[in-house]
């Protein structure tokens, strides 16, 4: 294992320090693309290979009208995990999400909080490849567990703090799914993945809408260091009830158009600095998200 | 890689700790209360002017079955402003909003004057609001302060005894009604000017009354004549005044 050159050390540093809230309505289950991206990535497992990583993210949701008791969230999150090669047919990864949100009402009140997030266990088989070797074609299948680890938060007076900015609604999610990969012409491949994440229902009365989260891009690799990466990531959400009542200004489709650049500085690291820009959006009710940005480091050990 | 493997177990650690602080926003406790314009009286019976002479009342309960606080009117510089930026805003009613207090509660007229019923605080957006409508609707079975499950179903349960109109001895009334009559009133000081409530500022809170100038509810109405009831409730309503408490 080669330790980091002191530059990366810095950044993991500086985004480790950037992300303590500076002073911090979102669905705990909001977020966008395909988890395994980072954690287990595109390309066919090599057996005994293990893999950490980290991503620190920035969004923003609001959701409501001043007359219904809307909100405003704005969340910074720092995402780290592993995975692990069993053989070049199933790997294994576990990630691990701390939130720092920041949440703005309409009466000018504000909350923060900082918590443990849902942590997610994602395995991945490969079904079929083309050839043993060095595959152009793979494709896979996904299959794993979110677990209720956001544990409840409270306000100064003891009651728990408000749905909207509690890290996770208290269930257990099955994820399953698939993926391919496939390596096209010269340097571009093709990834595309579907996703669905079926909730039970949580705590405090609340019964989370099933979502499905679908990923297509391009990546072109001009060199070895550098890859662009353009595409979109889609996702399509149930409805959340609370109490048995309709949860407003939750469910829908949105869709956001997803380029990024990935720079590896030297072998087995890769730094990926990424967007998520919503371009369509059909959430249900008063209900919007901005933009996506995140920075991420993976090191292949 | 060690540190920062540190680094991100520290920061994990904290999370698992999990921490949250608030900021309090603006917001509006309402209170909801009984006085006499003049004077005061305590407990059971009290004696109030009637249209023909004095009315003694031995029960009276009122139920408020919500409060919705109104922004003041926009200024032309604001509509000009909202015209050329709109933003959705749904003026939606529910049972209860950051406007509304959506939950009935009854007074009981045996307890002392200005003794404060607390009726809820509003976290209103931040505005400057101007009025109310206060509901007078009939008690459920949940109502604050329901005195008995007898009054659930009225908005108003009130006896006692009065002179007839043509003279004699007084009898005994009991009057009982379930009109609804919902009632726009301005925001008043003490000293009954209009007093606007600025809540714009992050902490801002101020607190209002809703009060019941029940000396006044029988100056038209004689509770010995047909429909006495919901005339009274109309009474009622039309003598309520919100009443801003000073910050």
């Amino acid at each position: 294992m080669r330790l980091p050159p002191p530059a990366l050390g810095a950044l993991l540093s500086a985004l480790a320090v950037g992300l303590v809230p500076a002073s911090s309505r979102a669905c705990a289950s909001c977020g966008c693309g395909d988890p395994t991206l980072l954690s287990l990535g595109v390309e066919q497992p090599f057996g005994g290979r293990f893999r950490m990583f980290s991503e620190g993210q920035y969004r923003t949701e609001s959701q409501g009208t001043p007359q219904d008791g809307g909100s405003s969230v704005e969340e910074w999150s720092l995402t780290f995990g592993g995975s692990y090669s069993f053989s070049r047919a199933i790997a294994l990864s576990v990630t691990v999400p701390v939130l720092f949100r920041t949440m703005n009402q309409f009466d000018l009140s504000t909350t923060h909080a900082t918590n443990l997030g849902d942590i997610e266990a994602v395995a991945k088989f490969v079904l079929w490849r083309d050839r043993e070797f060095s595959s152009r074609h793979l494709l896979s299948l996904l299959g794993g567990m979110r677990f209720p680890t956001a544990p409840l938060q409270y306000g100064s007076d003891g009651e728990p703090l408000n749905t909207d900015i509690q890290a996770g609604p208290g269930s257990w999610w099955g994820i399953f799914g698939a993926s391919y990969y496939g390596r096209l012409v010269g340097s571009l491949s093709l990834y595309a993945s579907v996703l669905g994440y079926v909730p039970t229902e949580g705590r405090q009365g609340l019964k989370p809408g099933a979502s499905g989260r679908g990923t297509l891009w391009l990546q072109l690799q001009p060199w070895n260091w550098l890859s662009l990466r353009a595409g979109t990531d889609a996702r399509l959400d149930g409805v959340w009830h609370e109490n048995g009542e309709v949860s407003p200004d939750t469910g829908g489709f949105i869709a956001f158009f997803s380029p990024a650049i990935l720079l590896s500085p030297a072998t087995d690291w890769v730094i990926q600095i990424a967007a998520k820009v919503p371009v369509v959006n059909h959430l249900t009710g008063v209900h919007s998200e901005g933009t996506y940005a995140s920075l991420s480091l993976v090191v292949d050990l | 890689m060690i540190r920062s493997i540190l680094q991100w177990s520290s920061l994990s650690l904290l999370a698992l700790a999990g921490c949250s602080s608030e900021e309090p926003g603006v917001s509006l406790d309402f209170g909801l209360v009984h006085q006499a314009s003049a004077g005061s009286q305590t407990g059971m019976p009290r004696t109030v002017t009637g249209p023909n002479g004095d009315i003694v009342l031995t029960r009276a309960w009122v139920t408020v079955g919500a409060v919705e606080i109104f922004a003041c009117p926009a200024t032309a510089w604001r509509r000009a402003l909202e015209l050329l930026s709109p933003i959705g805003v749904a003026h939606a009613h529910t049972e209860g909003s950051p406007t509304k207090i959506g939950v009935p509660h009854v007074d009981d007229l045996a307890h002392a004057d200005s003794q404060v019923m607390d009726a809820g605080t509003l976290k209103p957006p931040a505005d400057s609001y101007c009025d109310a409508t206060v509901t007078l609707d009939p008690a459920d079975d949940d109502a604050e302060g329901l005195p008995s499950p007898d009054m659930s179903g009225y908005t108003v349960w009130v006896e006692g005894t009065a002179t007839p109109a043509g003279g004699g001895a007084a009898q005994a009334f009991v009057l009982q009604s379930e009109a609804d009559i919902d009632q726009r009133v301005p925001f008043v000081s003490n000293t009954g000017s209009s007093s606007p409530v600025v809540l714009k500022e992050p902490g801002a809170a101020r607190s209002a009354r809703v009060v019941l100038a029940y000396d006044q509810w029988f100056t038209g109405v004689d509770p010995l004549r047909d429909g006495a009831a919901d005339a009274l409730v109309q009474a009622i309503a039309d003598t309520l005044r919100v009443q801003v408490q000073s910050p």
